[in-house]
């Protein structure tokens, strides 16, 4: 391991010998003592990790130092090691930028040891910080989160690419189980705004009466057990970016104040007069149709626009042909990993089972329903029986069954008949034919059932 | 610990440094060397009349003097530092930094002798 630099610089040079004595110590530091602050200034390109910084030097002012040092590297902690007990002096260099402010006397050394000890832990847990920002970075990489070649889903990446690079509201549609949390995670963590928190808020998960709170905060007193100041989500957020999902059942209410803040820019705690700009970028999903909401007037229409920005519309995964079998794999995959399981493998017909289902419950159903499957399976490959559908959803898409035409008046024919207790006359008016066209397919072939 | 007749007490010293024995030598040797050129700059600015670097040299002084448990000059060493900031005459200061020559040459010579 690389070891710890810490630089002395004292004038003192009992003084200074003294802390280096008391700092080496530790074999995992390295000290190194300089008289002055132009010695210490030299050898900079050591890169210390840290200076302790006798204040009154005979060279130069001990401010005059630290402004030095951090122009070299801004993230450098000095600590400012002085006898002079002046209050002022210390907040000055404090907002300077000096890491911490130590008075010189007997019990020094042990205050600067807790201090290079505290300081060593926070830079150990800002390492770690970066490398799990940069872990979710990597998990969020839109090629990772969102798995597919099909045309609708490459559309959806050049969408996603357009809102990455600028700050426009982005509002994402889809139905259940589309992924438009992922694509949203997916904007923030590949803008820009990445470093800033990622904060969202689903609507339906509060109740109405503490919306307004929950997004905007509250003083102290606003409300019968408002004990404290609370910030909300827009002011959690920062420069991040806010997810607004399930946006569409917002009550009228507080779609106006909504309103208001994205107009004005800016917003109040409840119950509080300072304003607050709102500094994140928006991203609004909905799994309803916001224009017809509109129409039936259960949504402003001002609102809408303004939430509109840069519209991303999530195809069903019916519509995405083989990605189903991409989704399927890749799920199948991290299911056995995260299990200690050997990876399982979808035979032809399990395959073909899944690319015919329409997948109400999109994504998260093919999920949930290959992770049974995998489950289930007592062989290294997934068979067809392996897959079930949940019960009630069941419903064959005609289209995704590729048939003749008269394939299709087969299995409509025999839907009608089965559901009709095999009564031809009853079907025949039903479907508005006649019954000897039911008689002939009958004598052709038995009809199959749907 | 004191020995009779000596200005200058190593325990404190010798407790900071956990009973280091090269270590403490070390501290002995750096003292030696620094102090002389402490007291002689503190001796030029008195001279000269120059307050600021008779303040410096005292403050500088001060850590030596506490650490090696020189307990006679603890406060005079702080009386010279105040006075030079204050810019008192250097007439008051006299008597203190005269006090101070005698001890340290009295303890650089303890110290050379002992070691």
């Amino acid at each position: 391991m690389e070891p710890f630099r810490i630089f002395i610089v004292e004038d003192d040079k009992l003084y200074g010998e003294m802390l280096k004595y008391h700092l080496s110590l530790n074999p995992e530091y390295e000290v190194f003592l300089y008289k002055n602050g132009a010695e210490c200034l030299k050898n900079i390109y050591r890169r210390p990790h840290m200076v302790s910084l006798d204040y009154s030097l005979p060279d130069m002012s001990g401010l005059e130092v630290i402004r030095k040092l951090l122009d070299h590297d801004p993230e450098l902690p000095v600590i400012v090691v002085s006898g002079q007990e002046d209050v002022s002096t210390a907040v000055s260099l404090l907002k300077e930028g000096a890491y911490d402010y130590i008075v010189k006397d007997d019990d020094t050394r042990n205050r600067l040891w807790n201090t290079i000890r505290n300081l060593r832990e926070r830079m150990a847990l800002k390492e770690q910080i970066s490398e799990l920002r940069q872990e979710i970075g990597r998990r969020y990489e839109y090629s990772q989160v969102i798995k597919g070649t099909s045309p609708a889903i490459k559309a959806i990446f050049q969408l996603i690419g357009k809102a990455v690079s600028t700050n426009i509201t982005v509002s994402i549609s889809g139905e259940t189980g589309t992924g438009k949390d992922l694509v949203a995670k997916a904007i923030h963590y590949n803008s820009s705004r990445s470093t800033h928190p990622f904060v969202a808020i689903n609507v339906t998960a509060i109740p109405h009466e503490l919306i307004e709170s929950e997004m905007f905060g509250y003083e102290k007193g606003a409300f019968t057990g408002a004990n404290a100041r609370r910030t909300g989500k827009f002011e959690a957020a920062g420069k991040g970016t806010i997810f607004l999902d399930e946006v569409a059942e917002m009550d009228l209410n507080m779609q106006a104040k909504l309103l208001r803040v994205l107009q004005e820019k800016e917003f109040s705690r409840v119950g509080g007069n300072e304003s607050i700009k709102v500094e994140a970028r928006l991203i609004v999903a909905t799994n309803k149709n916001l224009a017809e909401e509109v129409q039936k007037g259960n949504f402003r229409e001002d609102l809408y626009y303004r939430l509109l920005g840069l519209p991303i519309e999530l195809p069903p995964l019916r519509y995405r042909g083989n990605d189903i079998l991409i989704l399927a794999k890749h799920f199948i995959a991290e299911f056995c990993k995260e299990n200690g399981m050997e990876v399982k493998s979808l035979s032809s017909s399990a395959q073909e089972k899944l690319l015919k289902y329409p997948f109400p419950g999109n994504v998260r159903e093919l999920k949930a329903m290959v992770e049974l499957a995998a489950v289930m399976a007592n062989e290294e490959v997934i068979g067809d029986e392996d897959i079930s559908f949940a019960g009630s959803h069941y419903r064959t898409d005609f289209l995704l069954e590729e048939n003749t035409l008269e394939g299709y008046e087969r299995l409509i024919i025999g839907h009608y008949l089965k559901k009709y207790n095999h009564n031809v006359k009853l079907v025949a008016e039903k479907l508005d034919i006649g019954k000897s066209t039911i008689y002939r397919l009958l004598k052709t072939n038995p009809l199959s059932e749907a | 610990m004191k020995p009779t007749g000596r200005h200058h007490d190593l325990h404190k010293l010798s407790l900071m440094l956990d009973g280091d024995g090269g270590a403490l030598a070390q501290m002995i040797r750096v003292f030696c060397e620094s102090t002389p050129e402490i007291v002689e700059a503190l001796n030029t600015a008195f001279r000269e009349g120059d307050h600021d670097m008779l303040g410096r040299m005292a403050h500088k002084l001060k850590s030596s003097v506490d650490l090696f448990g020189i307990a006679e000059l603890g406060a005079s060493v702080r009386q010279i530092e105040q006075w030079s900031r204050l810019g008192e005459p250097m007439a008051g200061i006299a008597p203190l930094l005269s006090r101070l020559n005698g001890v340290v040459a009295e303890v650089m010579q303890d110290l050379q002798e002992d070691g």
